[in-house]
């Protein structure tokens, strides 16, 4: 479980952009959490992954506070899909996937499976071997997500994985992280600005205002709930 | 690690090419040799050839293979720290504070008294100390700051401030100390001895040990700072440590052979467009082997065999350098970055 109780976010202590964000996340359940642009989505998520250390309260994986962790032993537990960055190009996607291993420093038979069950999920055996910089944004987007969850941390933190994503691929990118929460039994929590996704018994919605991180009950589950909270 | 058959052809036909170019830079010198006498200076030792060979072009080439695999590694870890195609192993400004020690060694030694020392062991001193003063200042300002882009500003900074202090010592100099300064600032892989040698091969070795370690890591940065630090890596010590290892290896290779231009930045870029892989481990065996051949074939037209003349190193480099770096841009339309 994550237990969050985050008290002030901030970057200038001056001026925090969030205040009074308390949750849990447990394993088996998916996150979607939405918030306006510039609220603190990417921030909350660096926060959450060890990458930003601008807040004042307190975070605990497992009953251990995240300052505990070396960022070895952090990235064992944690994984973080982020937006991009500017990428060397001449990474081949099966280089970069391979990433994932630094902090596993060894391969075993069931990563070995676990790797090609993420690989033909996300359909991206067609280009292993290709560069980058030839994939379109939307492939470039599933390659960053796999890398993430060939990390194999029991904690994911997706930061809008359906950007550039097609009709059809966001759809099955989602179906397929929903099967991976409940299968695999881990947590996921991924920001999103899309409200027709479908969902299921496990899965919950969030709403980041500068104030609190409210988690939507069975009747407030709708579009218009929640764009009246996020308009608060 | 696996070696795909195109990379191992490519580096076989690397270490041919040196083993040429380093029979090359023996056999071509000042004095004319015929292959029968260079094949009997290699062993006779009562030939005067012997001599030539042996104490002279045989230590030359290697302190140029050296210099070519310092320069290659420290321009290729620059590169990946700052994620800029335009770092090379002097940015941080630690060859101009190397520049400033031999400075302060050749122009102030009539206004500080210090000529008690012979420039053998003068210039390389006073060289490390200064390129060791800026070193530390380096490490200082990154402990406080933490931010490459910054720490890229400072060096340019620094180099700025060491740059005026030596004009100041050039202007008050006298014309004989003056040329003796400028022909240490073109650059040269002569008369290496062998303490030497053996530092600068501690120092390359360090260096190369320490990427080849760091290999997951630095392929990581190639992937970007916040995919570092996700992956787990230690963001802040491995620049340290970068900073660390290229800061020492380019403090050697100023003292002993002087700020030799655009090998560090050239040699990175030929290893990339060739190679064409993020593998850390292949790029850093490439751009030593590039490194090398770029400085053996440099040094090899610098001498202008069967001449007396010779021309200095760092021309030469900068001659044979910018024209590659043009076509790669050329070829690519960009920089990698």
């Amino acid at each position: 479980m994550i237990a969050l109780n985050i008290d002030q976010l901030y970057f200038d202590k001056a001026n925090p952009i969030a205040r009074g964000l308390k949750s849990s996340f447990y394993k088996g359940h998916l996150y979607y959490i939405y918030g306006r642009n510039g609220i603190g989505k990417t921030t909350l998520f660096k926060t959450l992954a060890g990458l930003h250390q601008g807040y004042k309260g307190k975070i605990h994986i497992e009953k251990t506070p995240l300052v505990d962790f070396s960022p070895q032993e952090r990235a064992k537990k944690i994984a973080f899909m982020f937006q991009t960055e500017t990428v060397y190009p001449f990474f081949k996607v099966h280089e970069y996937l391979n990433l994932a291993n630094i902090p596993n420093a060894k391969n075993s038979i069931k990563e070995d499976e676990f790797k090609l069950f993420i690989i033909q999920g996300l359909q991206l055996e067609t280009y292993l071997d290709r560069y980058l910089r030839e994939l379109s944004q939307g492939q470039f987007q599933k390659v960053k997500l796999a890398t993430c969850l060939l990390q194999m941390t029991d904690y994911i933190v997706l930061d809008e994985p359906f950007a550039h994503l097609d009709l059809i691929q966001k759809e099955r990118m989602n179906i397929f992280i929903q099967e991976l929460v409940t299968n695999r039994n881990k947590c996921v929590l991924l920001s999103t600005h899309h409200f027709d996704l479908n969902f299921k018994s496990n899965n919950h919605t969030l709403c980041l205002t500068s104030t609190q991180l409210k988690i939507l009950n069975e009747n407030e589950n709708s579009k218009e709930k929640l764009i009246e909270l996020l308009s608060t | 690690m696996r070696i795909k058959k195109s990379h191992k052809r490519l580096f076989l036909n690397l270490i041919l090419g040196l083993i040429l170019l380093f029979c090359l830079n023996v056999f071509l010198g000042s004095v004319k040799l015929s292959i029968k006498e260079f094949i009997t200076g290699l062993y006779d030792t009562t030939s005067t050839n012997y001599l030539i060979i042996h104490s002279l072009r045989i230590p030359k080439a290697l302190s140029s293979i050296l210099i070519g695999i310092g320069l290659g590694l420290t321009g290729f870890l620059m590169q990946i720290l700052f994620r800029n195609p335009l770092s090379g192993p002097y940015v941080l400004g630690i060859t101009t504070g190397g520049s400033l020690g031999a400075a302060l060694f050749i122009l102030g030694s009539s206004l500080f008294s210090i000529s008690f020392l012979h420039p053998k062991y003068g210039i390389p001193l006073f060289s490390s100390l200064g390129s060791l003063t800026v070193l530390s200042m380096v490490l200082v300002v990154y402990k406080r700051i933490k931010d490459p882009m910054t720490l890229l500003i400072t060096g340019i900074l620094f180099s700025s401030i060491t740059g005026a202090v030596i004009s100041i010592l050039a202007y008050f100099s006298t014309a004989e100390r003056l040329r003796e300064f400028v022909f240490w600032s073109y650059g040269s892989t002569h008369l290496m001895n062998t303490y030497e040698l053996l530092v600068l091969t501690l120092s390359c070795s360090l260096c190369f040990v320490f990427a080849l370690k760091n290999s997951k890591p630095l392929e990581a940065f190639l992937a970007g700072d916040v995919m570092a630090k996700t992956l787990g890596i230690d963001v802040d010590k491995i620049r340290m440590q970068i900073i660390l290892f290229t800061g020492l290896t380019v403090g050697v290779l100023t003292a002993f052979a002087g700020p030799i231009a655009f090998v560090g930045l050239v040699v990175p870029h030929i290893s990339r467009q060739i190679l064409k892989t993020s593998n850390v481990q292949l790029q850093l065996i490439s751009v030593c082997l590039i490194g090398s051949l770029f400085v053996l074939a440099s040094d090899i037209v610098a001498t202008l065999p069967s001449s007396a003349m010779s021309l200095p190193l760092n021309a030469v480099t900068s001659i044979i350098g910018a024209p590659i770096l043009l076509f790669i841009v050329i070829k690519t339309k960009r920089f990698i970055f």
